[in-house]
């Protein structure tokens, strides 16, 4: 169940990859404990740069972020784990030179707990991951990646994990899985925020939504009412389709 | 006082002939942002063709056409640029300091090659002996010396206008705008690459240019002409002038062989006897210094470029690791 | 034939231990070192000292051990060499290297690279003298393997290979069974990633620096005591480093191994065909080649 207060707040963000240059324009959003949070809109609307100016990655030249009232803001990407929040990039988010144990070792680095029980505990929740622990990163299919993926980013026993765009370039069977896996870490009580290309699939089990354009706020509301928007279906879900979520 | 004026009409001569290759550089890494960790190997290319073409017979041994000096001199330089385009091919495509390497590595070559190649070169004593330009005219040796500082004079100056058309003009633009961005340079249609090799093998035909009228000068070369610091001379010269400006690479020449001229003249009158054997050393660490610190504290040196495009390409949007952490606190 | 196969195989193993540092580097912090063939020179004349100082102390230590002319003194210098150098190379990235990471571009850093070089080579001349050293007087005599066809071996030799193998197998081992050493392949795979997964950079490019500049150490030890110390070692070696890195392909660390055994090999068997003078010239040829036909070297990525 949601609490009331904000769990995860980002207030008036101006951000962008070069400083004078930012893409967003005082964007504010907020993410509640145990929510998942859809961020969707047009291509170029910013939403990879708000993620990334969460995690830390890009110039934020405004604006104040908050997780569980404690200042994120300046604190460099490598120490954000310690905060309870964990990043999974769209692309290049595993290293494929290390094999799938190396690299959950790797990321367990960061843990609190013996990082051999966390280990333990992502290859039983994966058994797809533990059939290919001595297999390189490069050797695994799309699906396995994106997998492996999240498998770092739990590992480290986050409050919240930001996902970028975590079904791009999978197939719709691999898509439906890993968004289906968001749902059951959202259920065990970790907030997930996302950024969807697949509006449609992602808004399916989302609690709410966010609609960036231009690098700013267009609308915001329950997945649901956002899905059911008419306008909102003609503009950013691509017209009105059947059965998609 | 007629000693200090031969000697300051020397120290000019030089001045001059270096100036020519630290013109070659400032093309190639100045306007280009070409390394080239060898520019000793073009320089003495330069100056070896020109006297095997120029030069008289040697007995026995390769060379001795004897061909006109102006044409000895175009030889030598159009040779430095085959050298260029060897080396070019296969690194302009690559990453940058991969040229850095293949040219620092063909110097060490070419020095290897003339100090045992003794048939062609002469090998270690060099070739010595060569008529000059017009020597047999003017047979007053500081005439002469003036001559020659003139005959240095007009070619820097050719050099130099010929470079500063070639810069201000659309393909001096282009060569900066790939130095600054060549992804988005290639976008619009250039081959980097294509471009970056022939700002290469232009800078290398300069050097070899500059190579040719050393060796006409001293009417003698060795592999000793050919020592690696010489590359560092002209870096420096051309760092501390300022990158990317040529009248600060003409000065940069002046100030740099100025403090090392003087450097070894303070160092061979006044320190002790058991240090002068070190005196090259020291002279080296000056160089390295120089360098350095100029890179540290004025990297863009006494005359900056006036830029027109944009700054020099900052970590962020050359692949290097940035902090974005450190980024996102400032 | 033999004997330029072990020649070879024996400078290879020294070249090898150098340029596993400077593969590294080059691929981690994005810039061509000029600069890593004088920590060589720096931990051989390092550990000089040290070994003159202990063997001062305690003169047992200096007693050479069995058939070699190494000493129990020489092994600790040698030590204290490798961590000195590799706190040297943190220093020297500390007030120049990191200086100019932050402002300016990887040439600038390349570039650099050869004024840190001449700095630094120049020093150690002015402070150890421009004559060679040796680390002992004692001579060492070769055994003869084989006399047909001819192999002659000293026992050094067979030390400073199992040394040197023993050097990288402990890298080896540093880099595939540690988290330490998945996080420092991690970083030359994707420097933001590896941020994302909670590792600090800075400090995984001091690691960097001590692993480059500790093996550069025992490597220059390994030179000197094949060859002998001089100022001017690490020029003479740079372009045999760089060539063993870009044969092996930039950031593997075992392409780098390899490569410094190919050039090894290159450059012992070259001197069976050319005149031994054109042998600093064999580097630049393997370099060469090696960008025309394969430039990604044979274990690096396109990038």
């Amino acid at each position: 169940m949601p609490d009331a207060a904000p769990f995860l707040n980002v207030s008036d963000f101006t951000a962008g990859y070069k400083r004078g240059l930012p893409i967003l324009h005082g964007v504010s959003m907020h993410v509640n404990s145990g929510e998942i949070v859809t961020v969707i809109g047009p291509n170029g609307a910013g939403k990879s740069t708000l993620i990334k100016a969460i995690a830390g990655l890009v110039i934020v030249e405004g604006g104040a972020i908050t997780l569980e009232a404690r200042n994120l803001l300046g604190i460099a990407p490598d120490r954000l784990g310690r905060f309870g929040l964990s990043y999974v990039p769209q692309t290049a988010n595993i290293f494929t030179t290390l094999s799938v144990s190396q690299n959950l070792a790797l990321a367990a680095r960061r843990c609190r707990a013996a990082p051999e029980t966390r280990i333990a505990a992502m290859l039983d929740l994966f058994p797809a991951l533990a059939e290919r622990r001595s297999v390189r990163g490069g050797g695994l299919s799309g699906g396995q990646r994106q997998v492996l993926a999240i498998a770092m980013a739990l590992i480290a026993e986050p409050r919240i994990i930001l996902m970028d765009e975590p079904t791009a370039g999978l197939s719709p069977k691999a898509s439906q899985d890993v968004l289906e896996l968001i749902g059951k870490i959202a259920g065990d009580g970790v907030s997930v925020l996302l950024v969807e290309q697949n509006a449609r699939m992602a808004l399916g089990i989302s609690d709410r939504a966010y609609i960036l354009a231009d690098g700013q706020n267009q609308m915001d509301g329950p997945a649901g009412d956002i899905l059911d928007d008419p306008a909102v279906a003609e503009i950013y879900l691509g017209g009105r389709r059947k059965g998609a979520a | 006082m007629i000693g200090f004026v031969s000697y300051l009409v020397f120290f000019l001569t030089i001045t001059a002939i270096l100036a020519i290759a630290v013109l070659g550089l400032n093309l190639q890494w100045g306007n280009a942002g070409i390394f080239n960790g060898g520019v000793v190997a073009f320089f003495g290319t330069g100056a070896y063709i020109m006297i095997i073409l120029g030069g008289p017979e040697r007995g026995g041994e390769f060379g001795g056409f004897g061909l006109p000096w102006p044409l000895a001199l175009a030889g030598g330089a159009a040779a430095a640029g085959l050298l260029a385009i060897l080396v070019g091919l296969a690194t302009t495509r690559l990453r940058h300091d991969y040229l850095a390497i293949a040219t620092f590595g063909i110097a060490i070559a070419i020095e290897a090659f003339v100090r045992n190649a003794t048939y062609l070169t002469g090998g270690a004593k060099g070739i010595r002996g060569f008529e000059r330009p017009l020597e047999a005219l003017i047979d007053n040796p500081f005439l002469y010396s003036l001559f020659f500082l003139a005959l240095a004079v007009v070619l820097l100056i050719i050099v130099y206008a010929g470079l500063s058309r070639l810069v201000s003009s659309p393909y001096g633009r282009l060569l900066r705008a790939i130095r600054e961005d060549e992804t988005a340079a290639r976008s619009l249609g250039k081959n980097p690459a294509r471009v970056r090799l022939e700002a290469f093998v232009i800078g290398a035909v300069i050097m070899g240019l500059a190579g040719g009228l050393y060796a006409t000068f001293y009417a003698f070369i060795s592999p000793q002409d050919l020592a690696p610091i010489l590359t560092f001379q002209i870096w420096a010269m051309l760092i501390v002038g300022g990158a990317g400006n040529n009248l600060g690479a003409m000065l940069g020449t002046f100030v740099v062989w100025g403090c090392w001229v003087a450097s070894g003249y303070v160092l061979s009158s006044l320190a002790p006897q058991e240090l002068q054997l070190y005196a090259g050393t020291l002279q080296y660490i000056l160089i390295g210094l120089i360098i350095v610190v100029t890179l540290l504290i004025r990297p863009r040196g006494l005359l900056p470029e006036r830029l027109q495009v944009t700054k020099r390409p900052g970590p962020q949007n050359t692949g290097v690791i940035s902090n974005a952490g450190e980024q996102y606190q400032s | 034939m033999i004997q330029a196969l072990f020649d070879g195989v024996l400078v290879g193993s020294i070249l090898s231990l150098g340029a596993i540092g400077l593969t590294l580097v080059m691929h981690i912090l994005r810039f061509a070192n000029f600069s890593h063939a004088e920590l060589l020179s720096v931990g051989a004349y390092c550990a000089l000292t040290f070994d003159a100082v202990l063997s001062g102390i305690a003169p047992p230590l200096a007693n050479l051990i069995g058939p070699f002319s190494m000493s129990a003194a020489l092994a600790l210098s040698t030590l204290a060499a490798a961590i000195l150098t590799g706190f040297t190379a943190v220093l020297i990235d500390r007030l120049v290297f990191r200086r100019l990471r932050d402002t300016a571009g990887p040439l600038t850093m390349v570039f650099a690279s050869f004024g840190v070089a001449l700095i630094m080579r120049n020093l150690i001349a002015l402070v150890f003298g421009l004559r060679t050293e040796r680390f002992t007087d004692a001579i060492s005599f070769a055994t003869m393997v084989s006399s047909d066809p001819l192999l002659l071996i000293k026992p050094d030799q067979v030390a400073i290979l199992l040394i040197a193998v023993a050097a990288m197998a402990a890298l080896h081992l540093l880099l595939t069974r540690t988290t330490l050493g998945f996080a420092l392949r991690a970083v030359a795979e994707n420097p933001t990633l590896a941020q994302v997964n909670g590792i600090a950079l800075p400090s995984m490019i001091r690691l960097t620096w001590i692993i480059g500049g500790g093996l550069a150490a025992i490597a220059g030890v390994l030179y000197g005591i094949d060859n002998q110390l001089s100022p001017v070692m690490g020029r003479d070696l740079v372009l045999s480093l760089f060539a063993a890195a870009i044969v092996g392909g930039l950031g593997s660390v075992t392409g780098a191994m390899l490569g410094g055994f190919i050039v090894g090999l290159a450059s012992s068997f070259a001197i069976l065909l050319l005149p031994a003078g054109y042998k600093p010239a064999i580097p630049f040829l393997v370099i060469l080649a090696t960008l025309y036909i394969r430039p990604n070297g044979l274990f690096g990525e396109a990038r």
